[in-house]
């Protein structure tokens, strides 16, 4: 990512946005090209002369700052390490300490290629050594060792996802629009929401499609571009899914406010993530299919609802609907752990939902313990669930739900 | 279920939550509901009013909130308090133990800090503005107290039962970290309101808070925040309270060192290209808007560009000319049984005399074990010289140090060089004294000038005699 200094942007009124470079551009490629290629010549040498020759190469001209940005995300691609085969801080302690017989030590006295021969014997190394390792742990004497390569057209993309990052890093607040979406699709971008710890709202319906606004904890008391940086890891995230219009309020750098728009129809930015999205469970359709043989009064369908939980949400797969009573939600989980699920149970009973099944698969459980004393809306099933095992889980539920809470005091 | 309702206090994010409350539980007046979560939520730096309402109203609470520890922190003060610091921090003490006090540069803040820490006995966080600084606290408290001391920030993240920061890290860390520090101290607190700074005090616990600083004022009127977040001002001295009384004594010398011929030609003609954009561009640079402008227009063109660079080479052809160097030599050998101490105001220069005279430097890149290491020698006396830029500075513990020599002084003001001053101990039968090293005929030398008009401090023995005389006493030594 960029930093806040190389950030570019331009400001119409109340609108804002990145500055872009045009990542077809012969001219760019062809820096882009030439910034690797003095990058990976430096491999085996210095930090500080890599530094030199990349700022020899901007120069004086005014697109510093392109240029720049560009390096920064080169140099993020590299590592430096120390090349000594005597430890620096070794040689500097063997050095130093003897000096105090002799201080000052005086150029031309020959004191101190005395006392460099002298420590050299004492590591059993050469002078040079001792010479070069006494400093050769400093950020700048370290030398490039490995450098991940990239094509010039990535570099150009990757400089301008980071530049929309950079604007983020000013939001206070972001709104995006989802359109009514497969439930898998819109889980994962939930998910992705919860992981950069971030915290929603929701408003809409399922058939409209939602509104959700993004913000954080502290932005209640105040709207803070605290959670700047955490909308701008989340964005690349949001690139890998369809169907959503994003708004970001910018705390604009003279003064007031400014929105950056943005939407999955875009073509410029492209995600590096990569997160698998999980696709429809495949055996859910054949179960909405072999439904209506039970002859059940609860009708099947998939859902595209999304309730919000506080700081989770549910994306139920399918909803059953009943003539009179109140329909119930069914998820059905991926990978999960008898963990995970305790706590995917308590955000349930945090926002007073009752009426909801959960389905899963002993298959994608990811840990060797079994879970117990679970309630009677979970279902564990081997690979798949059949129509007639979810219709006896849901009589089940019903029935107990029917029942006066007996047992308790 | 006779029992009545417990709510359970959370530390969430840099914010309380209040946990087996609904809408309609009455909750102390910091809490507002939160729709996004369903919850009560109030913001961290209200802990202690929190908790003062639920213990006054009755109500019954577990507080999870908290985890930091009382602690008995054994300090050895090694210097008597003066005064004025026993006096602020009684007042601290008295007022519950939230205020800031306002000392002015030099005036021992960290004495008072080690006070305040001694005396409230929690897990204890103090942030500064820079690694140095860091570093800095980090030698001191080492030092004073019996504990545990650890570091977030420059490659550290330990936790301490008393921890150091920065307010960069602290801006980041305290989200999670902000339910584990019974005292906060904010040292230069005026650092503290401007930017998002703020929201490494909101986001705290903390009960007990101290601010110091010597300059509380800014202009953004911004410092009234400070009352919110640490306190009101309790305690305040200005320099020219406490001068003469308790400054240390030395004498300052300047020494003038001309550029080589080369060094001249070549500083000259980047000064001419320097001048002659300044001119174009109608640009005054004898003030702060001046200075804005130039940086402005140096990034729109070429001529900009190149006048930026010619800037940057000139100045550090004036601060890092070989002279200097000779002079140092001269003045290493002229003390040559004294512990000198040598600042620069850059890394390159400090690395450079490092390598020559195979003395230890110290600068923001020398970690933290290393740096105490060479300290340590110093004051034992292993060896008599360091190096260093920038790093070390008031309050650090040198008493060894009886001779200080600064070379490239530039920019720093004439305060600085006290403050650096001050580091001194006089030695019986002899003179503690400071060296300044200026190059003549250059910028450099302007700001010197300066530096030295409108001395406010009174009862500071200054002696800068001219060059020629210094130039007359190096040359004696040399003999």
């Amino acid at each position: 990512m960029l930093t806040a200094d190389l950030a570019m942007s331009w400001q119409r009124g109340q609108r804002t946005g990145p500055r872009y470079i045009d990542a077809e551009d012969p001219g760019y490629l062809q820096v882009a090209e030439d910034l690797s290629r003095l990058v990976r010549e430096h491999e085996g040498r210095r930090r500080a002369e890599l530094e030199h020759a990349l700022a020899e190469y901007v120069g004086v001209g005014t697109d510093y700052k392109i240029l720049r940005g560009l390096i920064k995300l080169l140099l993020d691609r590299c590592m430096f390490e120390v090349s000594c085969s005597k430890d620096p801080a070794e040689v500097r302690q063997t050095l130093f300490f003897k000096v105090r017989s002799h201080h000052p030590v005086v150029e031309g006295s020959g004191l101190r290629e005395q006392l460099i021969a002298e420590t050299a014997e004492e590591l059993g190394c050469a002078p040079e050594v001792v010479v070069e390792g006494l400093y050769a742990d400093l950020p700048g004497n370290q030398r490039l060792t490995y450098f991940e390569e990239l094509s010039a057209k990535e570099l150009l993309d990757r400089y301008n996802l980071s530049q929309a990052q950079a604007l983020l890093y000013r939001c206070v607040e972001m709104r995006l629009w989802v359109e009514p979406q497969e439930p898998s699709i819109i889980r994962g971008l939930f998910e992705a929401i919860k992981a950069y710890r971030l915290i929603h709202t929701i408003k809409g319906k399922p058939s409209a499609g939602y509104e959700i606004r993004l913000d954080g904890p502290l932005s209640m008391f105040h709207r803070s571009q605290k959670y700047g940086i955490q909308m701008a890891v989340f964005l690349p995230a949001l690139l890998l899914y369809p169907g959503w219009r994003m708004r970001a309020e910018i705390n604009s750098q003279n003064s007031g406010r400014a929105t950056f728009e943005l939407s999955s129809d875009q073509h410029r930015l492209q995600s590096h993530y990569l997160v698998e999205i999980p696709g429809e469970n495949p055996w859910l359709g054949k179960l909405i299919e072999s439904w209506p043989g039970l002859n059940s009064e609860w009708a099947l369908q998939p859902s595209k609802d999304v309730i919000d939980l506080g700081e989770g949400a549910f994306i139920p797969d399918l909803v059953f609907g009943h003539p009179q009573r109140e329909r119930v939600y069914l998820e059905v989980l991926g990978y999960w752990t008898p963990r995970s699920l305790n706590e995917r149970l308590k955000e349930f009973e945090h926002a007073k939902l009752k009426n909801y099944l959960v389905a899963a698969s002993e298959e994608l459980r990811c840990s060797r313990e079994s879970p117990r004393g679970l309630p009677p809306n979970v279902i564990l099933f081997k690979k798949t669930l059949s129509a007639r095992e979810l219709h006896a889980a849901l009589d089940q539920f019903v029935h107990r739900e029917d029942r006066p809470s007996a047992g308790s005091e | 279920m006779g029992e009545v309702n417990e709510v359970v206090l959370q530390f969430d994010s840099g914010t309380l939550l209040l946990d087996g409350a609904d809408e309609s539980t009455q909750v102390p007046s910091a809490f507002q509901w939160d729709r996004r979560v369903r919850r009560w939520r109030a913001p961290a730096y209200s802990y202690r009013q929190v908790v003062t309402e639920l213990v006054r109203k009755h109500i019954p609470h577990q507080d999870q909130a908290r985890k930091y520890y009382q602690f008995e922190f054994r300090t050895e003060l090694t210097i008597e308090p003066r005064p004025y610091q026993r006096e602020s921090i009684t007042k601290w003490g008295q007022v519950g133990r939230r205020g800031v006090i306002i000392l002015p540069t030099g005036a021992g803040k960290s004495l008072v800090a080690q006070m305040a820490i001694e005396q409230t006995g929690r897990s204890t966080l103090v942030v500064v503005p820079t690694i140095d600084l860091m570093n800095q606290w980090y030698d001191l408290l080492l030092s004073c107290f019996q504990a545990e001391v650890g570091l977030i920030g420059g490659g550290y993240f330990e936790v301490g039962a008393i921890t150091v920061t920065t307010y960069a890290s602290a801006f980041r860390f305290m989200e999670r970290l902000g339910n584990q520090f019974g005292l906060l101290i904010f040292d230069e607190c005026h650092h503290l309101p401007g930017s998002v700074y703020r929201y490494a005090a909101e986001m705290a616990i903390a009960p007990f808070r101290l601010g110091l600083t010597a300059t509380p004022e800014r202009a953004d009127g911004n410092d009234r925040l400070l009352e919110r977040l640490i306190g009101p001002i309790i305690y305040r001295r200005e320099a020219q309270d406490l001068a003469g009384e308790y400054l240390a004594d030395y004498s300052v010398v300047q020494i003038n060192v001309q550029l080589s011929p080369e060094e001249r030609a070549t500083y000259e003609r980047e000064r001419t290209i320097f001048r002659r954009f300044i001119g174009e561009q109608g640009i005054d640079l004898s003030s702060l808007r001046g200075w804005q402008m130039f940086i402005a227009a140096s990034a729109r063109s070429e001529a900009g560009r190149r006048s930026m660079q010619a800037y940057r080479e000139s100045k550090r052809i004036a601060l890092g000319t070989d002279a200097k160097l000779r002079v140092l030599s001269k003045l290493l050998q002229r003390h040559r049984t004294d512990r000198v101490l040598i600042f620069t105001a850059e890394n390159e220069m400090v690395y450079r005399i490092s390598e020559q005279f195979l003395i230890p430097a110290i600068t923001h890149e020398t970690n933290i074990k290393e740096r105490r290491q060479w300290l340590e020698a110093f004051n034992q006396g292993e060896i008599l010289a360091l190096a260093t830029s920038k790093v070390l500075n008031e309050g650090i513990n040198i008493p060894a140090a009886s001779v200080a020599v600064v070379l490239s002084g530039s920019g720093s003001s004439r305060e600085h060089i006290q403050r650096l001053g001050r580091i001194l101990r006089k030695q019986p039968g002899k003179e503690a004294i400071l060296y300044e090293v200026v190059t003549s005929g250059t910028a450099e030398e302007r700001i010197s000038q300066r530096r030295g008009s409108g001395d406010q401090f009174q009862g500071r023995r200054d002696e800068a005699p001219d060059a020629k005389w210094a130039e007359r006493r190096l040359r004696n030594v040399d003999g």
